[in-house]
């Protein structure tokens, strides 16, 4: 309680309260936008952020994160547009309720929801992260690489594509990890790896370039392939009457949102869990509970309630594996991992004890977060939509320049010309159906994995059995392999999307 | 029948099996290129180990699909139905965008930003997607002006400077 008291003290300055409502704002503005995801947002963000406050950053970024779950409701309700992956089964009865003349009510519950998951998320976070921080110090680098290894195989399982392609994402990732002078080698000339004798290269990949090329760049190129259709919104209530659900709707949301909460939090922690699955399984779920599953699809209060309360659920839950053991579950969350490191901050065991009011500044800026959102969501909401009147001819050329503002910051025009190549490449490798989230979790956890195995070959002397030299690792060792092997079945996340 | 029921069906196969062909030949240039380095030295791991393994990873990953190219597939799509095809609007708009990505690397480099704004803008609203010249010329300048002052001069990002956004920023310093 002390820890939140301070997390307080830190957050209700008007300078922290001002980034945390823009943070928030942006979040659900992107959400609401198809298109620009919060990976390209927080990417273009994070050169600029350097000047500023740590912990002002920080809070800005993870809010843009956690709002984005959010702002991809209204798009699903009143347009069946999903803003947002997470919110794609949110588009099949949120959507039916607004046609029903329920739109203000499915908004509603849909906030209600994701505010009460979100403020129960980061109450388990304040709670479960002490304890889990002094478990992960009992970690050593041997340990430390086999949880790194579980985590790559459950996102490779979670992730529902065909193993051997994620398999070589990951790989992928990992080996442009590698990509520049060696950070471990103690000499005083670099030694630079895979650069194919590039002087530009040396100092590795640079990770803006990296995601602005693969979410900003090859998403306008992807966008240029669709055709443009007719947006049919129907309007929000124009009075703050029209968004109260009833009682019956009420009754029927209550249980699911506490279906979601729990359930969300849970997937959302589990590395590749994250928000999009969270709402999938919260769909199936609701549907076996539900006393009336022939009215999914057709407007179900069960079937909007449960998944979006688990999606915002699930982006809380992703965050205690960041914050406490500095382990990303998702793309996003690496992303957010590498801007925690720019500022100089190592999300881990040591922020909690050692930078508490960063830490704890951050769980307060959620609390005050999550009401900042409900309160932009539910009146703002028809304001905020009109964002998606804005014709492609200006938004394109607007995304394009932010990201070479944002590329450009981070490391000047040679950084312009990696993400334009990887523009291209995440394009192309979007059309065949490839995996860019995971390739970028993979850069950003690769050094990582590196130093913990190279620390450990060394403590060993070269011995690979201290991979296998305590239960810890073994276990983790057996859930990677299990993960792997789970992966090989087919048609394993096929009967959930037929479900939804 | 057979033999051209044959002919027919090759094309879709080498096509699917062309990407990780790529894969393959960059993960074996990669390893390659990490042979070089050592993968031991006297203080333990080499600075080579790590690209070594990765490398060789993604070449035998790569190697597996394309003996296999069926283990990539999803099981709710088949090789052929991913692929659906775009009007010649969508081409030419796509060939406008496409086009605007190498223009941006070469315009951070050799013009200012305020340029780079306004031709995108001409190539993009006015080229491609048919607005109003003179709305297309207005929205660059102005998103050009909101770079530099904005973006570089307010919040501290950098953007790319010629003689113009240097004066323009002096103006305000």
């Amino acid at each position: 309680m002390e820890n939140l008291l301070l997390g307080f003290s830190v957050v209700v300055t008007p300078a922290n309260l001002l980034y945390c409502l823009i943070g928030t704002f942006l979040g659900t503005a992107i959400g609401i936008l198809p298109g620009v995801g919060p990976l390209a947002t927080i990417a273009i963000l994070m050169p600029l952020t350097v000047h500023m406050d740590v912990t002002s950053a920080l809070i800005m970024l993870c809010g843009i994160y956690y709002g984005v779950a959010y702002g991809g409701t209204a798009t699903s309700v009143l347009l069946r547009i999903p803003g947002e992956a997470s919110s794609v089964v949110t588009c099949l009865d949120g959507y039916m309720m607004a046609r029903n003349g329920r739109a203000g009510a499915a908004l509603t519950i849909a906030a209600i929801g994701s505010f009460i998951a979100g403020t129960i998320g980061t109450i388990a976070i304040s709670y479960a992260s002490p304890p889990l921080a002094k478990l992960v110090f009992a970690f050593g680098p041997a340990q430390y690489t086999a949880l790194m290894l579980a985590a790559l195989a459950a996102v490779t399982y979670f992730s529902g594509g065909p193993l051997l392609k994620v398999l070589l994402m990951v790989g992928f990732g990992l080996t442009l990890g590698c990509v520049g002078a060696d950070p471990m080698t103690l000499t005083l000339t670099l030694t630079p790896r895979l650069t194919f004798g590039s002087l530009d290269m040396v100092g590795g990949i640079d990770l803006t370039a990296l995601a602005i090329g693969l979410f900003g760049f090859s998403e306008i190129l992807w966008m240029a392939r669709q055709p443009l259709a007719k947006l049919k919104l129907i309007p929000p209530p124009k009075t703050l009457l029209g968004f109260l659900p009833n009682r019956e709707e009420v009754r029927r949301s209550v249980m699911p949102v506490a279906r979601g909460t729990v359930l969300g939090f849970m997937v959302g922690v589990l590395p590749g869990g994250g928000a999009m699955l969270a709402s999938f399984l919260s769909y199936a779920v609701e549907r076996k509970f539900c006393r009336y599953p022939e009215q999914f699809g057709k407007g179900a209060v069960e079937g909007l309630a449960g998944p979006e309360t688990a999606n915002n659920a699930g982006t809380s839950g992703a965050l205690l594996p960041l914050l406490c053991m500095g382990l990303p579950a998702n793309a996003v969350s690496a992303l957010l991992l590498t801007a925690f490191m720019i500022h100089g901050v190592a999300p881990g065991p040591a922020m909690v004890e050692r930078q508490p009011e960063i830490f704890w500044g951050l769980i307060a800026s959620m609390y005050i977060g999550n009401v900042m959102l409900l309160v932009l969501n539910l009146p703002l909401i028809g304001l905020l939509v009109k964002i998606l009147e804005v014709p492609r001819a200006y938004l394109s050329p607007l995304i394009l320049l932010l990201c070479v503002i944002g590329v450009y910051s981070s490391g000047g025009a040679s950084a312009v010309t990696v993400a334009v190549a990887f523009g291209f490449l995440g394009y192309f490798l979007r059309r065949l159906d490839f995996d860019l989230g995971l390739l970028i979790l993979a850069y950003v956890l690769g050094p990582i994995l590196e130093r913990s195995v190279r620390q450990a070959l060394t403590i060993s002397g070269g011995e690979a059995k201290i991979f296998v030299a305590d239960p810890l690792s073994i276990g983790l060792l057996v859930a990677a392999a299990v993960f792997l092997a789970a992966g090989l079945m087919p048609n394993r996340k096929l009967s959930l999307r037929e479900d939804a | 029948m057979g033999w051209a029921m044959g002919r027919v069906a090759m094309p879709g196969r080498v096509k699917e099996r062309l990407p990780f062909l790529a894969n393959l030949t960059l993960s074996l240039l990669l390893l390659w290129q990490a042979r070089g380095l050592d993968s031991w030295s006297i203080l333990g791991p080499g600075p080579g180990l790590f690209p070594q393994l990765t490398t060789a990873f993604c070449a035998v990953v790569a190697g597996l699909l394309v003996l296999f190219p069926g283990l990539a597939r999803t099981p709710d799509k088949s090789a052929e139905d991913g692929e659906t095809e775009i009007g010649p609007a969508e081409r030419r708009l796509f060939l406008a965008y496409g086009l605007a990505l190498p223009f941006l690397a070469l315009a951070s480099v050799f013009t200012g930003f305020i340029a780079m704004s306004a031709f995108l803008a001409l190539a993009l609203t006015w080229g491609a997607e048919r607005r109003s010249w003179r709305g297309a010329l207005v929205f660059g300048l102005l998103c050009g002006l909101a770079g530099v002052v904005g973006f570089d001069h307010l919040l501290g990002a950098s953007v790319p400077a010629t003689v113009l956004e240097q004066s323009i920023l002096r103006l305000f310093r």
